[in-house]
């Protein structure tokens, strides 16, 4: 069963065989160029689904109540056990192609950072999958056990939410660059004569036929996105239990992710310039250990949350997070350090393009120096938006780059807590706060800048032990 | 009246309450000498891409000469204001639950370090540190790791000691 699964691995590369023939019949220049890459093409796939059968074949496991241990490798063999104790998650994930024939993927992750932390056991029966399950899940007192189970809280994304949180994606722009990506890619391989062709047929075409097609393709990928925005996160689910969030999505790949939320050490709510206006908000998670793999489909606790549903949806959630109440707001004092730094780069750009068109002798060049404008109303959101408060034990800091971004951060989980301050921001009683937090893989930090020196020191003290 | 002035901009200038302790003040020697080294590396380097280099690829020879003035620039920074100002911010304090750190040459970055959150504490010398005696102490958080350069090499094996003692003592989750 696994080794026909394996197989259908490279289903998507006879797909692409396909389409390569059948364009190849459009023309005879065309079908010698489509040869060659068929050629090619054939003997990397002998190659890689040799290589996938020799790697499934030298892959064994067993597992026991408290371990699973793996033996794989073919030439350089590898033995590992996991013990239960030193798992951080296990999690399911299932593909159209896999419940076609009821199997799902099994990945097991440990602590730590890298491909070395996690081990994924592909093509499981159902079965097996719960028998592994529940050999890793931790012992429980038989008499907790049925109350450990039930959930504290469901939310669901409702359909048109759903649809919603689509549109609203940006994801278009993604596809967009795809598509130029690969257009770039395979540039050279057209054969000169066609794109002759091609050229000569855009010649003919007016102007504004092309604005339609390019405004057509655009509509085309945004669509697109949507429906796949739609199909992967479709159904999706969080439960909270007592100690682990249960996150559930998918149509075709079917997701289940368990975070402990010992894990758990930050909550980001990143508010993208298509949603903002429209009041929602994306919620991603920062999680300690777990491997590289699929770190994006772990880091993201919701993909569409009202703002002025967040303090119901986290006190039903999580409430170990609440929204600040009263944050503090930059000093005025500081809207001149955010305009001078949007507006110095902008503007030596635009000198520096003013030039280059000057020298081309293109008289317009100064109107480079619009570009201010945009850079301005950046700065001065930029300076609205810098926020920080302290909720008993939870730091919030509130920032913009493009998206606004809300960290809430517990103590516990703060690593460190940094201030810094140039000569100029000395001078002006202002400081940059910077709060580090454990994220896999490694660390990441999380920066206002130009609070006012009295807030940092609140700030400061708040996480000191030493109380003044 | 002027030193007045002087001594009040210098004032506010300063971030207020600076952890107590300096580092070894033989730091200063060990980087004026690494400053000086550096400055006789690039020194050449920029007199060649001046004299030839710019030559060759057909810069304009303004870039030789910009080259040449910023490698002179170096010397007095890499070997005495650089030096000078970074003795002057580093500073640290370990106490019984946290420590901090504070550096800098024109930012000044402060670190607060909770010692439930150190991971491990190590120590490095590299030759002309060793030469003068002195360690370089880094403490490892989770995500983050704070040098601080130029200790006595006793007084280093000590801190790593006090802090490794120190740290972890609490069970709290990561």
């Amino acid at each position: 069963m696994m080794m026909v699964f394996e197989a259908s691995r490279s289903a998507p590369a006879f797909i692409g065989l396909g389409f390569v023939t059948s364009i190849s019949a459009l023309s005879a220049s065309l079908a010698q160029f489509a040869l060659q890459f068929i050629s090619v093409f054939l003997v990397l796939m002998l190659i890689s689904s040799v290589f996938n059968s020799l790697n499934w074949a030298f892959f064994w496991y067993r597992h026991e109540p408290g371990y699973v241990h793996i033996h794989r490798g073919v030439l350089f063999k590898s033995e590992r056990s996991i013990k239960r104790e030193r798992v951080q998650s296990v999690n399911v994930y299932t593909n159209i192609l896999q419940r076609a024939i009821g199997l799902a993927t099994l990945q097991i992750k440990t602590a730590g950072t890298g491909t070395e932390a996690e081990v994924n056991l592909r093509a499981l029966t159902l079965d097996e999958v719960e028998e592994i399950k529940a050999n890793l899940k931790k012992e429980q007192h038989p008499g907790i056990e049925a109350a450990e189970e039930s959930e504290q809280a469901v939310h669901r994304l409702d359909g048109k939410d759903l649809w919603l949180a689509a549109i609203t994606s940006g994801r278009f722009l993604v596809l967009f660059s795809v598509a130029a990506l690969l257009f770039s890619q395979l540039f050279p391989y057209v054969p000169d004569r066609m794109y002759e062709y091609a050229l000569e047929l855009l010649i003919d075409v007016p102007v504004t036929a092309i604005a339609i097609a390019v405004v057509l393709l655009f509509l085309l990928s945004w669509a697109l996105s949507i429906i796949s925005f739609v199909v992967q996160y479709a159904r999706f689910t969080i439960r909270r239990y007592e100690d682990r969030l249960e996150i559930t999505w998918g149509i075709l790949k079917q997701n289940h992710v368990t975070v402990g939320l010992n894990r758990l050490q930050a909550l980001v709510v990143k508010e993208g310039v298509l949603r903002q206006p429209l009041g929602l908000s994306t919620l991603f998670i920062e999680v300690a250990g777990g491997g590289a793999e699929g770190q994006e489909q772990i880091s993201m606790l919701h993909p569409l949350v009202r703002v002025k549903g967040l303090p119901d949806f986290l006190g039903a959630i999580l409430p170990e997070y609440r929204v600040p109440s009263s944050p503090v707001e930059l000093p005025p004092r500081s809207l001149r350090r955010y305009m001078l730094r949007a507006m110095a780069p902008t503007a030596l750009f635009a000198a520096g393009a003013w030039a280059v068109l000057a020298d081309l002798d293109i008289g317009i060049g100064w109107a480079a120096f619009a570009l201010l404008l945009p850079a301005a109303v950046l700065a001065v959101s930029r300076h609205g938006n810098g926020k920080t408060s302290i909720n008993g034990n939870q730091l919030t800091l509130r920032f913009r780059d493009l998206n606004r971004y809300t960290v809430l951060i517990n103590k516990p989980h703060l690593q460190s807590l940094s201030i810094l301050a140039n000569p100029f921001q000395r001078y002006n009683d202002l400081r940059t706060v910077e709060a580090a937090v454990l994220s896999s893989p490694g660390g990441k930090s999380f920066r206002v800048k130009d609070v006012d020196a009295e807030e940092t020191g609140r700030l400061w003290e708040w996480y000191s032990s030493r109380k003044a | 009246m002027t030193q007045g002035v002087l001594d009040r901009l210098m004032d506010r200038l300063r971030l207020e309450n600076e952890p107590e302790e300096r580092i070894d003040p033989r730091a200063w020697k060990v980087w004026t000498i690494a400053g000086a080294m550096n400055f006789v590396i690039l020194l050449p380097l920029a007199l060649a891409f001046d004299r030839f280099i710019v030559g060759l690829v057909n810069l304009p020879p303004l870039a030789g000469t910009a080259a040449l003035a910023l490698a002179l620039a170096y010397g007095p920074w890499g070997m005495a204001i650089a030096p000078w100002l970074r003795m002057r911010f580093w500073r640290y304090e370990v106490r019984e639950k946290e420590m901090e750190i504070q550096h800098g040459i024109f930012i000044i970055k402060r670190h607060l370090i909770p010692m439930v959150r150190v991971q491990h504490v190590d120590t490095e010398h590299g030759p002309l540190m060793r030469y003068f005696g002195l360690a370089t102490l880094f403490v490892n958080t989770a995500a983050t790791r704070f040098p601080i350069p130029a200790l006595p090499q006793g007084r280093a094996e000590e801190l790593r000691g006090e802090i490794s003692a120190l740290a972890g003592v609490s069970d709290e989750d990561v």
